[in-house]
């Protein structure tokens, strides 16, 4: 009884909290959207050799965003993180047109995996203040996302520079996951 | 140049950069030999834009050694402008190695400090990678690897790029003396935009475990905040 009471208290009032993975390939904007996101400002990177977490409130939700580095020989320890994930952030770089394929590769094995099959999925199609940017219907094209089943996903156009887009994204996360509950 | 870069590629033996995985790969063994050796030049063994030693970044486009600091600040420009790879955790293709093995650290601050640019020069001024000059040097450096490609027969994009889109034989010693520069072959077609877009395909309710365990592969945060963080968490904006 107690612990009904502690359930319901903590759905009217209480913050949820979420396991968030970010991943994507090397200097996609990973860990600005993290800080962006943290500090509200705009930190100065450098590549991510590991991991960066950090908990991020809003709205009714607790976030805690494990931000993963991308770089080709360190993606293979992506899965490390995988178990118990409720929300992907897959962020590209919209710029980076050669590398799209790869992104979707990588993507596509993510989702693949067991452990990840009830997770939801948002895109940040990243750094969409640069001339040549592809844009989000684009990225959603390249990366195939129309092609996913049992999915949920959504994908949104962002710059972690100026924090365009990042709590569009948060928003759709939170709703999501707060009726998948 | 005290020795020629192609060295490096040469000396890792016949048939060496065909053995390349799906994805077009060398095999790890084959990507340290080399850079251990470029590496070991003295010209590499400062990061291209400051006194650190021994950098195990690099800019594939301008050919250089960047420490880790430096490489973020290269990141930061766009991959349009300077495309970041780490020589220790990252894969290479056979026509990457040699865009580095006919570039480098000496023949870049030799260039750049002959138009008043880098740490090298009399200004000190930060090379300016959007320049004309720049523009220049990138579309010779291009042109170089190119050339060394058709020399050791290996697969380029450029060349095959360049095939397809001229009409008739090109001829190989023509195109790589051409450094008339090219401009980015990327064509303009997108603009900003902060549509979103979703779908909702059936989601299965599942029951979602939720654990919390601490995490493998711990190292310090990879992030200097350019002023002291403030830490504020930003709520509903």
């Amino acid at each position: 009884m107690g612990l009904a009471f502690t359930k319901i208290w903590q759905r009217l009032i209480g913050k949820q909290e979420m396991r968030i993975l970010m991943v994507g390939l090397d200097a996609a904007g990973k860990t600005t959207i993290l800080y962006k996101l943290k500090l509200g400002e705009v930190v100065t990177t450098i590549p991510t050799i590991g991991f960066n977490v950090e908990t991020v409130e809003y709205k009714n939700l607790s976030f805690t965003v494990w931000d993963v580095g991308g770089q080709d020989k360190i993606r293979p320890l992506w899965r490390h993180y995988y178990q118990g994930t409720n929300g992907l952030i897959y962020v590209v770089d919209s710029n980076d047109r050669d590398r799209i394929e790869d992104a979707r590769e990588e993507l596509n094995k993510m989702l693949n995996e067991d452990e990840m099959r009830d997770a939801v999925l948002l895109v940040f199609a990243n750094k969409q203040d640069l001339p040549n940017a592809m844009t989000a219907a684009e990225v959603t094209e390249k990366l195939g996302l129309h092609n996913l089943r049992h999915r949920q996903w959504f994908i949104q156009s962002a710059c972690a520079t100026t924090g365009d887009g990042l709590y569009e994204g948060l928003d759709w996360l939170s709703r999501t996951l707060s009726s998948k509950r | 140049m005290d020795w020629n870069g192609l060295e490096a590629l040469q000396a890792l033996g016949q048939g060496t950069l065909s053995k390349v995985n799906d994805k077009g790969f060398v095999p790890d063994e084959v990507r340290n030999t080399f850079f251990r050796k470029l590496r070991m030049k003295s010209e590499n063994r400062t990061c291209f834009e400051c006194p650190a030693r021994n950098p195990t970044w690099i800019s594939l486009t301008w050919g250089i050694y960047l420490c880790l600091e430096c490489s973020g600040e290269h990141r930061r420009k766009g991959v349009h402008i300077s495309f970041v790879r780490s020589v220790e955790l990252d894969s290479f293709t056979p026509e990457q190695m040699v865009q580095m093995a006919v570039g480098g650290n000496g023949k870049a601050q030799e260039y750049f400090k002959g138009h008043e640019m880098g740490k090298l020069s009399s200004s000190g001024r930060v090379a300016d990678y959007t320049s004309k000059a720049a523009e220049r040097y990138r579309a010779q450096l291009e042109a170089d690897a190119k050339k060394a490609c058709e020399k050791l027969g290996v697969a380029s994009k450029s060349a095959s790029q360049a095939a397809s889109k001229d009409e008739g034989p090109v001829d190989p010693v023509d195109q790589a003396a051409d450094f008339s520069f090219e401009g980015p072959e990327k064509a303009a077609s997108a603009s900003p935009s902060s549509k979103s877009m979703g779908a909702q395909s059936a989601p299965s309710p599942q029951a979602m475990g939720y654990s919390d365990s601490p995490m493998r592969g711990a190292s310090a945060p990879a992030v200097v905040p350019t002023q002291k963080p403030v830490h504020t968490v930003p709520s509903a904006h």
